[in-house]
């Protein structure tokens, strides 16, 4: 191209010397023309992504829960039903858990645990711990794939300090849920005091 | 005679039209270089959403101007313009983890590419340096081959 040009105008006595250094030229030209030229860029940043984790603690009837509310369930038992078993309270609860891990990325993938916990605070010393447990059966509009929250005979674990009720793991984005509508119970197998007496169970989430 | 067949050689070398590929410089207006954030196409997915569709990044421009610098052997006459994604994009791991598609206001055509690939990007004549148009670029990234940033650089010559 602009080489040749430059070449035919040289004086005949140095053409066959610059032939071949043109060869050369052509060559190097070759070279030259493959290297990009300044080009601006655009830089494209991936959002943001990190675990997530929500615990919705409602009463049965609310619909539209947000976050975990206190809620009261309670049971009065008449003097013919004390110590004749296992009695349940009212209203039910729902319980639900959910966790989504971090979409993967760079062709790494992500994991994540959330752990649902239970643990009873401030309970009258009339009624052992021990007495109270729950009855759990599916949320009517739980998401798909949630995992139910088994039915407890016994929150003696939850006595002394939180007690893992269960787990679930999410991988790469997907959510997952853990859930029920519980019922809480009372064992009514010994002679209550007379009285109100309360307990509170106090759920957590944990995500690692 | 020697001395006469070597310089017609290098004159058909250089004639060649895939050697004459020229690269030219670009740049966006008013900011030469530009900062997006991508979104999730789809920011909540269940357990048995599309893998693929669930870890799609979708990030769009608007519509900017793109200047190429015409040199001036090529000004009045008719030109094709080639545009070229690197295969080697950088924060992007496999080719088929990025797709760039874009829309033209003016004289630039529309189209789409991944790494590694050229396309036509313009053809006609040019009256004056630099050949101005506006693009509306849209990417779709699959975060799971893709790096948190990534830098988006196509070279445009002209063949």
């Amino acid at each position: 191209m602009s080489n040749a040009k430059r070449v035919a105008a040289v004086p005949e006595q140095t053409r066959q010397k610059l032939a071949r250094g043109a060869l050369g030229l052509a060559c190097g030209a070759l070279l030259l023309i493959s290297s990009p030229a300044a080009a601006d860029w655009i830089k494209i940043t991936l959002p943001k992504n990190d675990s997530q984790l929500q615990l919705r603690v409602a009463l049965e009837t609310d619909t539209s829960p947000r976050g975990a509310l206190p809620t009261a369930v309670s049971r009065d038992l008449l003097p013919a039903e004390i110590g004749t078993g296992m009695v349940t309270g009212a209203p039910n609860i729902q319980v639900e858990m959910g966790l989504r891990s971090a979409k993967k990325k760079a062709q790494t993938s992500t994991t994540a645990t959330g752990t649902l916990m239970v643990q009873a605070r401030n309970c009258a010393p009339e009624i052992p711990v021990a007495d109270f447990g729950w009855l759990s059966s599916a949320l009517p509009k739980g998401p798909a794939g949630t995992v139910w929250i088994s039915s407890l005979a016994s929150l003696a674990g939850a006595a002394a300090g939180p007690m893992t009720v269960a787990s679930i793991t999410s991988i790469d984005g997907a959510e997952a849920w853990l859930g029920g509508l519980l019922t809480f119970t009372l064992a009514n197998t010994t002679i209550y005091p007379a009285g109100t007496f309360t307990c509170t169970f106090e759920f957590t989430a944990a995500l690692q | 005679m020697i001395r006469w067949s070597l310089f017609a050689i290098a004159l058909t070398l250089a004639a060649s039209p895939a050697l004459a590929a020229t690269p030219i410089e670009s740049d966006y207006f008013p900011a030469p270089n530009l900062n997006l954030e991508a979104r999730w196409l789809l920011p909540n997915t269940q357990l048995d959403t599309d893998p693929t569709l669930a870890h799609t990044a979708i990030a769009q421009s608007g519509f900017t101007e793109l200047r190429l610098f015409i040199p001036p052997e090529f000004i009045g006459k008719p030109i094709r313009i080639a545009m070229t994604v690197p295969t080697s994009t950088e924060g992007i791991r496999a080719a088929n983890a990025f797709e760039v598609e874009w829309r033209s206001q003016g004289v630039y055509l529309a189209g789409s590419t991944r790494p590694g690939g050229r396309v036509l990007f313009f053809e006609g004549v040019v009256d004056s340096s630099p050949l101005r148009g506006l693009i509306d670029y849209t990417f779709r990234i699959d975060a799971r081959a893709a790096d948190t940033s990534i830098r988006f650089e196509p070279q445009y010559e002209i063949e």
